[in-house]
């Protein structure tokens, strides 16, 4: 009786173990799908394969775990809520983040829309464009199929399970090889000939565009996306042997971009402005167009030539979507230019490009209308507000929401905290990246014209797509339009552009454009890969900048394991072991316990391998490649010569002065603000993972939580106690309100980790730079975990430090995660600290008397 | 060396210990140590080092000032005397003869301390410090050779190598207290009644001779064995080990008092309310939070028919996110026991420990003289029986280092 109990609840242990594994195993592959749809180059055949490879995998973990979820009692079923997650779901589905939230609406569970039959789910989708519902059709059937593949116990079957999600267009026909060649990148292309390339952002409110404009938005994306297609040419890419003329094709690709003959707009540029109907009147051509000022090389110039406003007889294709860059105001008494009341003492932000003022508390709901006149500012207010506002769109950043989250504040907390708005486009990362959105989104972060209104991201029909309410939201001006003078110029600029910014901000600590760069880079980087691989190349060689883009396989990366030597052991953490090795010089060594289990660990360690590999910046290890080939798979990196700084802070209780702390907070800020720039959650930020090298930061192990968790965290747990959580030395105090209350017994695979947890860490290596001890120090786990998760904050009561040394403390700590800084935004208040007040403070001025336990 | 460190700390341990081992060979030490008497043990001792008599002395002295009874007492001399003979102990001493559990922050190993044949529980923590903050552990942990009492797991001694520290203890043959449960499902009234009497002594010896509260009270953390002996273990006796431990666990139960959690003051009125709890579960045989609903209480409880049906089977698990139950504890009100099953008073008991309030939970002094505790001292319950009959032992095993005075 007992044992058939135990076996009872084994069985329920291991099924929901199980279902968590797959759980992992799915955000991994989402994530990575997420990566090739946006990031790559869909038409490239490779990548094709990989992406029905993957979809082909995300059928079978959603189907497995639906299967063994129904195979369960009631009970489980309900504690199993949200996985599998239908969201997730969705998105692997390739819907929009409008189209989720209304199936989400309407649907529960992922359960209840299998179902439904395909009629219903467009009904479900009504508002959806066509392609979309296809696309849950297709995939539902699949999800179907193979659930009952299962059912008959053929796993093993051959099936079909992809549905190509990345098809953006509704097609009888397969693409014809050549068609994708005209869709191919004008960066290629060595004369630069120029296809039209997309500079204003056109919103067309269309509900749904005729099918030409389908086969545009493909090949518009091929554009937007930055990696050559290898199908066609992968080897001679470099040596841009693609045709030079611009098909037909090409012209109607570019028409995305709203200007090019044969565009989809319902009308024709019209070249005089108009009084408009409403309050705004037309702007300064400047503001449209100054992302292409200061461009590189490609068609320089081009987008520097001002438009004149347009009058299209459309008179909502023009948008304004700028987000202002509220600072706190302390010494502000003003009144609200939001809600036109006053305001208190402290209690103001300000917008530091176009000083606005507002309300913390009106923050949220001031539209993106930075550098809008007042007149504007009130038409676009209550355009926005009629339709509804498109602020949080995400809510928490929650778990299997990973690849989301972890774009969704990108750059945009940058700005105001909870101007979530921009996610819909940074969650495509890449399809803005490279493209015009991009390329206005980077305008509105550059330094050269920061007050300009960037322009809406165009209404191509793809675009449409992503984030159908956007266009709905967006307020657009009633009467410019711009002119696409040098339609090529973007498309290489862009990427030029980000270029330069990294180099600055590698370059400068100091700089205050840096923090922006940092968020630049940010609202552009996650496209490609190879992006990192070019940081050394120069303007004056646009097309060899993207020569490695498709290259997926990882071949470049891969370092022989016989070619290592390893020496002693130097450190030891959960994932496995560093070794001092040799490889063409001194390297770190991490070796990986590998279970001979499955190939998931490797995919995931694939997957992360090729993250590691875009990082490239001197706060951060180099990563030098990876042994891929189990059972001995290893991260090799520079050696970090000098300690961590846990062994400074903890171990030598070496003192840090104000001063220094703030150098060093500096650097980590940077670098974090690199990583998260590139779209990496670091999982894991901890004073052991941070190397000081004759005062340079060196930051490590990023990313490798998730290969952690997999390979051991699971084994730790279950070997050790079944039902409890090990909790590693000197863990809990980084984890973020919302990742403690996220913990479970069981398994802790999906914490909502997100780029907020990782300025929650920071505040605490903040802190303990400042105080030279753990916050919570001598509290047991649980303390730790109830405090942190119901908002409790460690004293700063006994700490000496300024107001505002403590401020940013608080701020990184934020309970709310929305309300924590980014980290160019940490980096910029770390550098106006004043100096003159740290110099003046003692030599050892922040320390927290030893005995003293926290005081709450 | 080892006389140095043990002078120094003006330990329980007579110097000269270690000069003793050489002179008997295992071969027929063993034997001699199972048909040893307290007093063979004090001639021997006093033959072989007599300036060793003092201290000995001095020890039985203090051992007579604690309420003991005479078993009580000789057992303890019995150990203590055993203990002399090891002296300073290390890895090499010692073969391993199975796993007994995990405990918080380590294994516990039983083994075999080779030169003596006594059998140990050996815990191990893995800990990755500096070499002064080991000594400071080792140290520390060596306050535990002075905890000599009926109700506290005895201490052989405890050693750092290849980064893990170990404690070897007296080892316990019917093991902890949330073994016996998951045999047993539950643990009926009457056992629970002089179990708890035996913690509190424990826990008052701790505070009123070492000034150290236990922090960790939990089925776990109270050990049996085949005599019916009742002790206790994993006090925090060191504050710098329990900083260093460089893993901790947390699981699906918390016997931490609500204003532990919160991070406020707290004392040795905190152990009471991990025993309140702890008590809770043994009696319904399920971890109280979240509370059972009716309905698994009459699954539980159906047939009235004691020692009868494992007390997890009627709920399958249902995890709480970790935060969640601690949140429960803090904020939610505090288990008890369900009414009509058990005796007013030891529902009244369980009360006067689960108050939220620490202030208004009952201190040591009270609940020694409560009614449910008086009751339960002047019933002689069997727990030698219970424990042998619910963990399938011999009664009085030979493997109990304490066998000659088990009859």
């Amino acid at each position: 009786m007992d044992a058939e109990n135990e076996y009872e609840i084994k069985r329920v242990r291991d099924a929901i173990q199980t279902i968590e594994t797959i759980q992992s195993m799915i955000d991994v592959s989402a994530d990575r799908l997420e990566g090739l749809r946006t990031q790559c180059s869909t038409s490239a055949e490779l990548t094709q394969q990989e992406i029905r490879t993957l979809e082909g995998k995300l059928v079978k973990h959603f189907s497995r775990q639906l299967v063994i979820k129904a195979s369960f009692g009631e009970e489980l079923r309900r504690e199993l809520g949200d996985v599998p997650c239908l969201a997730q779901w969705l998105r692997v589905v390739g819907l929009t983040p409008d189209s989720i939230e209304a199936v989400c609406s309407r649907v529960a569970t992922l359960e209840s829309l299998q179902e439904r039959s395909d009629h219903e789910m467009r009904a479900l989708l009504a508002s959806a464009r066509d392609e979309e519902v296809l696309r849950l059709c297709r995939a539902m059937q699949r999800l179907r199929t193979y659930i009952e593949a299962l059912g008959r116990g053929e796993a093993g079957a051959e099936l079909q399970l992809f549905w190509d999600s990345w098809e953006r267009g509704v097609r009888a026909s397969p693409r014809a090889p050549r068609a994708k060649h005209n869709h191919d990148h004008p960066h290629n292309k060595k004369g630069g000939k120029s296809p039209p390339t997309p500079v204003a952002k056109r919103k067309s409110n269309t509900t749904l565009p005729p099918p030409a404009a389908l086969t545009k938005s493909r090949s518009h994306e091929s554009q937007l996306s930055v990696r050559p297609d290898a199908s066609d040419h992968s080897d001679n890419s470099q040596s841009s042997t693609v045709a030079a003329e611009p098909r037909p094709a090409e012209g109607v690709g570019g028409a995305g971009a709203g200007s090019a003959p044969g565009s989809p707009r319902a009308s024709p540029p019209h070249p005089e402005p108009e009084p408009a109907e409403l309050t705004p009147q037309h702007r300064p051509p400047h503001h449209y167009n100054h992302h292409a000022g200061g461009g590189g090389a490609g068609g320089a110039g081009g987008g520097a030539a001002p438009r004149s406003p347009r009058t299209p007889t459309v008179s909502r294709c023009m948008a304004h979507d700028i987000a202002h860059r509220f600072t706190k105001t302390f010494n502000m008494i003003a009144t609200c230019d939001y809600c036109d009341k006053q305001m208190l003492f402290g209690s103001g932000l300000k917008c530091k490009e176009c000083k606005f003022k507002c309300h913390r508390d009106c923050e949220s709901k001031v539209p993106p209308s930075c550098g809008l006149p007042p007149e504007f500012v009130d038409a676009f207010k209550e355009k926005f507000h009629k339709d509804g506002g498109y602020y949080y769109v995400s809510p928490l950043p929650g778990r299997g929401a990973g690849f989301l989250s972890s774009l969704t504040h990108r750059r945009s907390r940058h700005h105001a905290p909870p101007a979530a708005h921009h996610s819909p486009y940074l969650e495509r990362g890449p399809a803005v990246a490279g493209g015009p959105d991009s390329s206005s989104n980077t305008s509105s972060c550059n330094s050269s014209t920061p007050s300009s209104p960037a322009l809406a991201p165009p209404l191509t029909p793809h675009h449409h797509l992503h984030h159908p309410p956007t266009t709905k939201q967006q307020f657009h001006f009633p009467e410019l339009k711009p002119v696409v003078s040098s339609p090529n110029h973007v498309t290489i600029q862009s990427p030029a552009r980000q270029h330069d910014n990294k180099e600055d901000l590698t370059a400068s600590v100091k700089s205050d454009t840096s923090s922006r760069c940092v968020s630049l880079s940010g609202s552009g980087s996650t496209d490609s890969g190879g992006r990192g691989d070019s940081l050394d190349l120069h303007n004056k060689h646009p097309d060899e900048r993207w020569p490695r883009q498709n290259s997926l396989s990882m071949k470049e990366w891969d370092i022989p394991y016989d070619e290592l030597k390893l020496f002693e052991v130097i450190g030891t953490g959960r994932f496995g072991t560093v070794y001092r090795g040799s490889w063409h010089g001194a390297v770190a060594v991490k070796v990986l316990h590998v279970l001979s289990d499955d190939c998931v660990p490797l995919d995931t360690f694939k997957h992360e391998v090729a993250t590691f590999r875009k990082t490239r910046h001197e706060n951060l290890v180099l990563f030098m490649g990876a042994c891929m080939k189990p059972p001995r798979l290893a991260i090799v990196t520079s050696l970090c010569k000098g300690m961590t700084l846990y062994t400074h802070i903890h171990l030598r209780k070496d003192k840090f002065t104000a001063n220094k702390s703030v150098i060093v907070a500096q650097q980590i800020s940077q670098g974090m603000g690199y990583l998260h720039a590139r779209g990496i959650i670091h999982k894991d930020l901890k004073t052991k993972n941070i190397f000081l090298e004759n005062g340079k930061v060196v930051i490590t192990d990023f990313g490798l939580f998730s290969v952690t968790k997999l390979c051991f965290g699971n084994k730790l747990v279950q070997s050790v106690r079944g039902d409890s959580l090990g909790i590693p030395a000197g863990w809990l105090c980084y984890l973020a309100p919302e990742l403690c209350r996220a913990l479970t017994p069981h398994a802790s695979l999906h914490l909502p980790f997100s780029k907020a947890t990782d300025v929650y860490a920071f505040g605490t290596v903040w802190y303990e730079l400042l105080c030279g001890e753990y916050p919570f120090k001598s509290q047991p786990p649980e303390a730790v975990i109830w405090q942190v998760g119901k908002g409790v904050k460690q004293s700063l009561a006994n700490m000496q430090a300024s107001r505002d040394i403590k401020d940013i403390l608080m701020l990184c700590w934020s309970y709310r995660w929305g309300e924590r800084p980014d980290f160019p935004h940490l980096l910029s208040t770390l550098q106006k600290l004043p100096r003159k007040r740290l110099a003046r403070s003692p030599s050892h001025p922040v320390h927290l008397s030893r005995s003293a336990d926290s005081v709450f | 060396m080892s006389k140095m460190s043990k002078n120094k700390l003006n330990l329980t341990l007579p110097p000269g210990s270690i000069d003793t081992a050489p002179a008997i060979t295992p071969s027929n030490m063993t034997p001699q140590l199972k048909s040893a008497t307290a007093t063979d043990c004090f001639q021997r001792r006093q033959g072989l080092a007599g300036k060793s008599k003092t201290s000995i002395e001095a020890l039985t002295e203090r051992l007579e000032q604690i309420e003991m009874d005479d078993t009580q007492r000789r057992r303890i001399e019995v150990f203590l005397c055993q203990k002399e003979k090891i002296g300073e102990l290390s890895d090499d001493d010692f073969e391993k003869l199975g796993e007994l559990g995990q405990g918080n922050g380590g294994v516990v190993m039983k083994v075999r301390h080779k030169s003596t044949g006594l059998i140990m529980a050996r815990k191990l923590i893995h800990l990755e410090v500096k070499p002064a903050i080991k000594k400071q552990i080792i140290r520390e942990l060596k306050v535990l050779h002075e905890c000599n009492f009926a109700h506290i797991v005895g201490f052989y001694g405890a050693f750092y190598s290849d980064g893990e520290i170990s404690i070897c203890m007296e080892y316990m043959d019917g093991g902890s207290l949330d073994l016996i449960l998951k045999k047993a499902g539950r643990i009926p009234e009457s056992i629970l009644g002089t179990i708890t009497s035996a913690v509190l002594k424990g826990l008052s010896y701790l505070r009123d001779k070492h000034a150290i509260m236990h922090r960790d009270v939990k089925p776990s953390n109270i050990l049996v064995n085949s005599n019916g002996e009742i002790k206790i273990c994993d006090f925090g006796v060191s504050g710098q080990l329990i900083d260093s431990m460089a893993n901790s666990f947390v699981g699906t139960r918390s016997y931490m008092s609500p204003e532990r959690l919160q991070g406020t003051h707290y004392s040795v009125q905190s152990d009471i309310w991990s025993l309140g709890l702890s008590l809770v579960e043994m009696a319904i045989g399920m971890y109280p939070i979240p509370p059972p609903d009716a309905k698994t209480l009459a699954a539980i409880f159906g047939g009235q028919n004691e020692d009868h049906s494992p007390g997890q089977a009627p709920n399958s698990p249902r995890p709480m996110a970790i935060f969640e139950l601690l949140d429960y504890i803090v904020n939610e009100p505090p288990p008890k026991l369900p009414a009509g099953i058990f005796s007013d008073e030891f529902k009244d008991f369980v009360d006067r420990c689960l108050k939220k309030n620490p202030d208004e939970r009952a201190d040591l002094k009270t609940l020694m003289n409560h009614e449910w505790i008086r009751k339960a001292d002047a019933e002689k319950v069997d727990i030698a029986g219970w424990v042998c009959k619910t963990m399938d032992l011999m009664p009085s095993t030979p493997n109990s280092n304490v066998s000659p005075f088990s009859s």
